[in-house]
């Protein structure tokens, strides 16, 4: 059979192409044309990509940022980099420019979209503020409405609070509502008056921290706290303890008033910060494992020194919160629907999905957590569809998919829209290629990726391969085979989940780049969940970035068959180093 | 018989460890460390010449010759290149869970594809499967510590249509039921087609491949733990009829079922599938659970112990009874001993009447209680047990009001067992109330706990003799295996500066036990040692020493440490390379931890539970050993408790 298309117009892979392809596309979406008209092979992309490759520094900048108005640190003329340098040289793992700091943890690369994406300091203010509880008079709410007493509860006094707790439990407030550990930071501080005296036989505890359980009030109560920092009064030190055990202790003055800051990241790292000097503990909790937690003070004041006249006093405490870029904070998941290879896309507000079934392209879109399901695009005669992609150019929608002819080869075609469907007889984009995956930048500038002959290449706005892309660290694991890709551009970044299979598991995992050349592994973000419809694996990954974060739709396996399901993860969008 | 083998291939694409097993427990001095020579690799390092040459190329060890190939102080099994040789772990060895299985009525097998139509069962044997339908052994069959299937396949004729052909086939896989697919998920498959040829498969990808023929053939797979790269993993190796041998790719450990039988001990369901009448199944299908050397593996049989005022749980210790009036323990226990003596189990703990999370800023007394009990009544209350404190003060803290007069001066805490010359002693550190330098203390203690300690006191080490160390924790004392005058005494050094780190000390059993004169203690690990997971404090030191008749002692250390802010336990193993008396050098084992709070054996049924420390013993005259962990168990919104929690393990008896 003669497949039809709606233009003649084709994409194709020479490097010598590129150019004239440009100036062809006045009109979106992008075709590739020569002067023949002819439609050419994705095979012949890899050695396009080798010559761009091979161009040398005096070539064209390499590869597409996801986000250009993302700079690294200005250019260092002593060490020969420029700031497109550092784009390029900051995930891979070499010190380039001898500051004896290695890829993102160098200043010059931490303001990066790639370097910030599981950054527990690059993150997005939520909310900042102070509450000076001397003012509290004898109500705690006039100065702290959200707080919760439990325990033996705490004494408002105009020189701050009082903890009361005992030998047998412990008193105190939670203050604001639930924090996600997961992907929050949380920067607390509070300023602490020592107790006037407390000997050997005085229990004068305050504790500054994150509580993940609901203590309940009276006598004998407990606090759990995820991390905390926790102040002796007869001891006048600071300890962290994260879990309840030890981490560090620091000394503190004895008499005069001090203020003390605990910084806790959805990485699991946690500083303490004293006067002027800050104290790191890396990765010392699980998030993950914490989930949600407040604020609290609590404490114990149990003074028999007959000199005291007044117990350790909390005299004002400050909260700032911030959302983070966290790879592994997914939400609840659930299943959307019978079928397979799913493609989700957010744009003016809409999101979006297709995947497959029974053999016919399936179209719908999330609203809220909501799945309504829309028209089908089915093949015709004895082509068959594959691999459904979404797109939104700004203007219009449109749907990529690989149409396999009866003798099994694959194109690569775009379908047009009709209304909020799209027609079931498309343009050629690629030939001899298959498994498309879109994406766009922050600007709106195109990419796709596709499986060639040569393996997965990278083709830009115009139809010619993307200069410097390379797929082949991400798509390239011993031992495990890739189940598909999903590419987006998010919070200034590439975001390429690859799914991997290790015997009847798969999971995912997420690559980073800023402009598709040089990639950060930020390791395992979902795998199977052990029970329900994903219980083996997680594969066929599609992602989209919205203002609220990342939504991903992927086909889970319990291995009795495969449903597609979706997951969300709140994240910053905009993050900058804190 | 035609085999086509595609083993090489796919082993190196797997990075199968038996073709490229990293030689993780080269020990730094043989192994030609950044300062030393190289070995030459023309001799194969077998006599350790060294010399300037070639760069070295580490010798293999031969698993099964009582010698050290591979010069890294460990002999055949109890080195970690071992680990998946079938010389140190048979499945034969291990105990058949499932026996023979014949089909019979099929009342041990349920029906993969229950929709579909019914395999049939004639004399024993399944002959004709109709749809492809299967039928699987009633529950998951725990192979992580290893196994065997041994199945026979009866080739009738050649039943296929247009190059689709009727089969039968054994399958290892995570999931009982196909749903709609036409095959089980497989890990590991063997498919026996009409015509007689095979194919062993993974995940449906095809690994090797042959024909046998019209006719009877035998299929076994094996399976026995080891490692792909450094993750824990099952090595199966697949026979099929009389001399066809192909070694497939690991399983990772993560991808068995933890469902059934094998909440504890990870493993896979059991199938045979098929599609029409051309392959019959004849008679039993031998399903073996082995019980191979894997340290991540445990299993849970007896109650925890616990101490307080409440007894939630009948094998709680009689520390503290409500009715003595004595509560001494009633708010923590931890920190557990445990020994096989005469047929007892012993068990000393620290316990306190405070709450221990005061301690952080203010002094908690601890004391020490011990009770004894038979392998047998552990699940009974356990009334032969120190009613108030064995070693410490009575109460051993006073933040509860419950002190008549002052605060006693000392804390003893950290107890372990050691029987030496039929004396039955107890280890403990012991500091001030108000301090935190603890020193190492041991004294003779009666088998039976109303008894108690006897005789003095003893100072076994403190910092002024250890002075890298501001305080002496946890000590364990284990018999020198090349010189029963000595003995090595295991602790942890609360480092002055740097991490808290594991050292020995060489102790004398002769009139006063005591350093041995002139033997300064030894780091456990060399610096530097990776490990792993773990940050870098590395504490409570525990050891089981095997092959003491022999030359060649093993001493399996396990320890604990952090890994993500909470305690997970590691294990090493060491052998000495001078002698049986001199020291032995450790090395972390690859696939640690061994045990994590997060773990099944560990966390089933106990949401939120955390490891505290732990303490392990073998009992005598087995291969089990027995962890007790204390631990952390959350109580509602804002309360909790401790507990011992015991697990079991089996060491495969070849290894010892």
């Amino acid at each position: 059979m003669t497949h039809l298309t709606s233009s003649p117009l084709v994409w194709f892979a020479f490097a010598a192409c590129f150019v004239g392809c440009g100036d062809a596309g006045d009109t979106y979406p992008p075709v590739g044309v020569d002067d023949a008209g002819e439609t050419f092979d994705g095979g012949m992309a890899p050695e396009d990509v080798g010559a761009g490759a091979d161009g040398g520094p005096e070539s064209s900048p390499q590869g597409l940022r996801a986000d250009p108005s993302r700079v690294a640190g200005e250019a260092d003329p002593d060490v020969g980099l420029d700031a497109n340098d550092y784009v390029l040289t900051c995930a891979d793992g070499e010190d380039n420019d001898g500051s004896g700091i290695i890829d993102c943890e160098d200043a010059r690369c931490a303001s990066l979209g790639y370097c910030c994406t599981g950054n527990g300091d690059c993150c997005t203010d939520t909310s900042v503020g102070t509450m000076d509880l001397t003012l509290c008079g004898a109500d705690l709410g006039s100065c702290a409405p959200t707080a919760t007493p439990f325990g033996l509860g705490l004494e408002t006094t105009a020189e701050g609070l009082v903890m009361r707790g005992d030998a047998f439990g412990e008193g105190g407030a939670l203050f604001g509502a639930p924090i996600d550990l997961t992907t929050q930071r949380v920067e607390l501080s509070a300023t602490i008056s020592p107790p006037q005296t407390c000997g050997s036989d005085c229990l004068e505890t305050t504790v500054l921290g994150l509580v993940s359980n609901l203590p309940e009030t009276g006598a004998g109560v407990l606090a759990d706290s995820e991390v905390a920092l926790v102040y002796s009064g007869s001891q006048s030190r600071l300890m962290l303890l994260v879990g309840g055990r030890e981490q560090g202790r620091h000394d503190v003055p004895r008499t005069d008033d001090f203020t003390v800051g605990l910084i806790v990241r959805p990485t699991g790292d946690v500083s303490v910060v004293l006067g002027s000097d800050t104290f790191d503990y890396e990765t010392v909790f699980l998030p993950s494992e914490t989930g949600l937690a407040r604020v609290a003070l609590y404490g114990r004041a149990r003074n028999t020194d007959a000199g005291s006249l007044s117990p350790a006093r909390v005299r004002a405490l400050s909260t700032r919160l911030s959302l983070c870029d966290i790879p592994t904070a997914w939400s609840e998941r659930s299943v959307l629907a019978e079928g397979e290879t799913p493609t989700v896309h957010s744009a003016g507000g809409e999101v979006r999905v297709a995947w497959m079934q029974n053999d016919v392209v399936q179209l719908g879109r999330i609203e809220g957590e909501t799945l309504v399901v829309g028209e089908t695009v089915r093949p015709l005669g004895d082509e068959t569809f594959e691999d459904p992609e979404l797109d939104h150019d700004g203007t219009n929608w449109h749907l990529y998919l690989t149409v396999r002819r009866a003798d099994g080869s694959p194109t690569i075609e775009r379908m047009p829209a009709e209304g909020d469907s799209f027609g079931n007889v498309g343009t050629v984009v690629l030939r001899d290629a298959f498994e498309p995956v879109v994406a766009r930048t922050e600007g709106g500038l195109f990419v796709m990726a596709a499986q060639t002959s040569a393996g997965w290449t990278v083709y830009q706005e115009g139809g010619s391969v993307l200069p410097g892309a390379d797929l082949h660290v991400p798509t390239s694991r011993d031992g495990e085979s890739v189940g598909g890709l999903a590419l987006s551009a998010h919070n200034g970044a590439w975001h390429l989940h690859v799914a991997y299979r290790r015997g009847t598991r798969t999971s995912l995992r997420l690559f980073v780049s800023d402009a598709l050349v040089v990639w950060r592994d930020l390791g395992e973000v979902l795998s199977g969940s052990g029970q329900g419809f994903d219980a083996l694996g997680v594969t066929a990954p599609a992602s989209t970035s919205t203002p609220e974060g990342l939504r991903l739709l992927y086909v889970g396996d319990d291995g009795m068959g495969a449903r597609v399901g979706t997951t969300f993860r709140v994240a910053a969008t905009e993050a900058g180093i804190i | 018989m035609r085999l086509l083998c595609c083993f090489c291939a796919l082993a190196a694409v797997s990075g199968c460890s038996l073709l490229n097993a990293p030689d993780r427990d080269r020990i730094v001095e043989d192994a030609g460390g950044m300062d030393a020579p190289p070995i030459d690799a023309a001799d194969g390092g077998q006599d350790a010449g060294v010399d300037t040459g070639d760069a070295f190329v580490p010798p293999m060890e031969v698993c099964d010759n009582m010698a050290d190939d591979d010069l890294d102080g460990l002999i055949d099994c109890a080195d970690f290149d071992c680990a998946e040789s079938a010389s140190c772990c048979n499945a034969d060895v291990g105990v058949s869970v499932l026996d023979q299985s014949s089909f019979g009525d099929l009342s041990d097998w349920n029906r993969s594809a229950p929709t579909r139509m019914e395999p049939t069962v004639m004399g024993g044997a399944l002959v004709d499967f109709a749809d492809p339908n299967g039928v699987v052994f009633e529950d998951c069959v725990p192979f992580a510590g290893g196994g065997r299937v041994s199945v026979r396949f009866d080739v009738t004729g050649e039943t296929c249509t247009d190059g689709d052909c009727e089969y039968a086939a054994v399958t290892l896989s995570p999931v009982r039921t196909q749903g709609g697919r036409p095959r089980l998920a497989d890990e590991l498959s063997v498919t026996v087609s009409a015509g007689g040829d095979f194919s062993v498969t993974q995940a449906g990808d095809e690994s090797s491949s042959g024909s046998l023929g019209i006719g009877e053939h035998s299929v076994v797979i094996s399976l026995v733990p080891g490692f792909d790269g450094d993750r824990p993993a099952l090595l199966p190796t697949v026979r099929i009829g009389a001399d066809g041998v192909f070694q497939a790719a690991p399983i990772d450990l993560r991808n068995l079922t933890q469902t059934g039988a094998c909440a504890n001990i990870g493993g896979l369901f059991v199938a045979v599938e098929g599609r029409g009448n051309a392959i019959h199944v004849q008679g039993d299908v031998d399903i073996l659970s082995g019980q191979c050397t894997n340290p991540n593996q445990f299993g849970t049989t007896d109650n925890p112990l616990t101490s307080g005022e409440e007894l939630v749980l009948t094998s709680s210790l009689s520390f503290s009874p409500p009715s003595s009036g004595d509560e001494w323990a009633d708010e923590a226990i931890g920190s557990p001993g445990l020994l096989f003596v005469d047929g007892n189990w012993q068990v000393v703990a620290e316990a306190t009447n405070d709450q221990p999370e005061i301690e952080t800023t203010a002094a908690v007394g601890w004391s020490i209680g011990h009770a004894r009990q038979t392998p047998g009544s552990w699940n009974d209350q356990w009334l032969n047990s120190s009613e108030t404190p064995q070693l410490g003060a009575q109460p051993p803290s006073c933040w509860d009001g419950t002190c008549p007069g002052a605060p006693p001066a000392d804390k003893v805490r950290d107890p372990s067992l050691f029987e030496g010359a039929d004396t039955l002693y107890v280890l403990y550190a012991k500091s001030a109330l108000n301090d935190d330098a603890y020193s190492i203390h041991i004294q003779e203690l009666d088998e039976e706990p109303s008894v108690g300690p006897i005789g003095p006191e003893r100072l076994v080490l403190d910092v002024a003799r250890e002075t890298d160390c501001r305080s002496l924790r946890d000590p364990f004392l284990v018999s020198n295996p090349g010189d029963a005058a000595n003995a090595w005494l295991f602790f942890t050094c609360v480092a002055r500066t740097g991490d808290t780190h594991l050292r020995m000390q060489n102790l004398t059993l002769l009139v006063t036990i005591r350093p041995v004169e002139g033997e300064p203690s030894l780091p456990v690990f060399a610096p530097g040692t990776d490990f792993g997971r773990f940050g870098g404090e590395i504490f409570n030191p525990e050891v089981v020493v095997d092959r003491t008749d022999g030359t060649a002692p093993v001493f399996r250390l396990w320890f604990a440490g952090f890994i993500d802010g909470e305690v997970a336990i590691g294990l090493a193993l060491g052998q000495p390379k001078d002698g049986a008396d001199q020291a032995p050098t450790f090395q972390p084992y690859p696939a640690n931890p061994v045990l994590e709070a997060s773990m099944p054996a560990f966390s089933n049924g106990c949401v939120g539970c955390s490891i505290e420390s732990f303490t392990v013993a073998r009992r005598t005259g087995t291969a089990d050993l027995r962890f007790l962990v204390a631990r952390k168990v959350p109580i509602g919104e804002s309360g909790r408790r401790f507990e011992l929690f015991p697990l079991d393990q089996v060491w495969n008896p070849l290894s010892l």
